[in-house]
């Protein structure tokens, strides 16, 4: 799987549920700081 | 009369708990449905299959994947937001439930509270590649391009809010340069060939083809460390901008409520699939 993976350009990291929720939470943060730092606007 | 009314919704609550608790117990004993809010062929629909295959195995229950895409995966998301916590409907999350609050004011869902995350699927970095004909062979040559032009230099993506124009912009704001970006329905892979466009940030599973074309020279990878399919090429953190790291990921979510033992259960099927070899 990890090759199958790999041949998509995918990368594999091991989580647990907490890391993951963690990862999640942190990654949409990170992102609506990114497009209030770039101007991003909504597009609707 | 008034001291029976607590006393039975306190009742019915436990006995609504016993019977989820029950089910997820036995969990699954029917197939179970997975909204991929992408197009059929996507990142999100082609990493659900190959993954999703393996844990319908450990789990013993078909995964039926359905693509559903629309409203850069709102339509998809909004699906599974309203839908039983039972565990017979999930979700491909990835990085556009990010770019879909930061897109539109009035989602259909709360991105935090209406899903709970399962297991992370994979993570798919882009490919910093740029037209040969511009001569940049590192991210220092571009860097020094723009800040010696400020304002003459283009990148592409594939539209506002993909992952190539989030790189794009990471990128842009860790080495404070003044770059436009132009974004195009294809992802403008065809413009940077041509020269017409300087640079662009490419998915991965896309930068195999296009890097055997001879027309674009590759400077680096969006992640912290180098990846397996490119392992000459540099990351963006040894490239001098550790700001600049941006990966696009992909993972499994529930709708928020699903049973914990639910939870458990596909977190442990999902990691042992991902994590065979073969």
């Amino acid at each position: 799987m990890k090759d199958k993976l790999a041949n998509l350009g995918v990368e594999t990291e091991s989580m647990s549920v907490e890391s993951f929720d963690k990862f999640v939470k942190d990654d949409l943060a990170s992102t609506v700081q990114l497009a209030k730092q770039a101007h991003i606007e909504p597009l609707d | 009369m008034s001291s029976f009314r607590p006393f039975a919704f306190a009742l019915g609550a436990v006995l609504l708990l016993a019977a989820l608790s029950a089910e997820a117990d036995d969990w699954p004993t029917r197939p179970i449905r997975v909204i991929s809010p992408f197009a059929a062929g996507s990142a999100s629909d082609t990493v659900s299959r190959v993954v999703l295959d393996r844990v319908s195995q450990l789990i013993g229950e078909p995964m039926a994947i359905e693509a559903k895409p629309g409203a850069g995966g709102i339509v998809g998301f909004a699906d599974v937001a309203k839908a039983d916590p039972d565990g017979y409907t999930l979700v491909t999350s990835s990085t556009s439930l990010g770019t879909g609050m930061v897109l539109h004011r009035n989602l259909p869902y709360d991105p935090v509270k209406d899903f709970v995350p399962i297991a992370m699927l994979g993570i798919q970095p882009n490919v910093l590649v740029a037209s040969k004909d511009s001569g940049f062979k590192t991210v220092a040559d571009l860097v020094a391009a723009a800040k010696a032009k400020p304002g003459a230099l283009t990148f592409a993506s594939a539209g506002i809010g993909s992952s190539s124009h989030m790189a794009g912009e990471r990128l842009r704001l860790a080495a404070n340069i003044d770059v436009r970006h132009v974004p195009f329905r294809d992802g403008g892979l065809t413009e940077v060939m041509a020269g017409r466009i300087d640079f662009y940030f490419i998915p991965l599973a896309a930068a195999a083809s296009a890097l055997g074309s001879g027309k674009l020279n590759v400077l680096a990878v969006s992640s912290a460390k180098r990846v397996a399919l490119l392992p000459d090429v540099p990351s963006i953190v040894e490239a001098g901008y550790p700001d600049a790291e941006f990966r696009f990921w992909l993972g499994l979510s529930a709708p928020a409520r699903t049973p914990a033992a639910i939870v458990n259960k596909l977190h442990d099927a999902t990691e042992k699939a991902v994590a065979i070899r073969a």
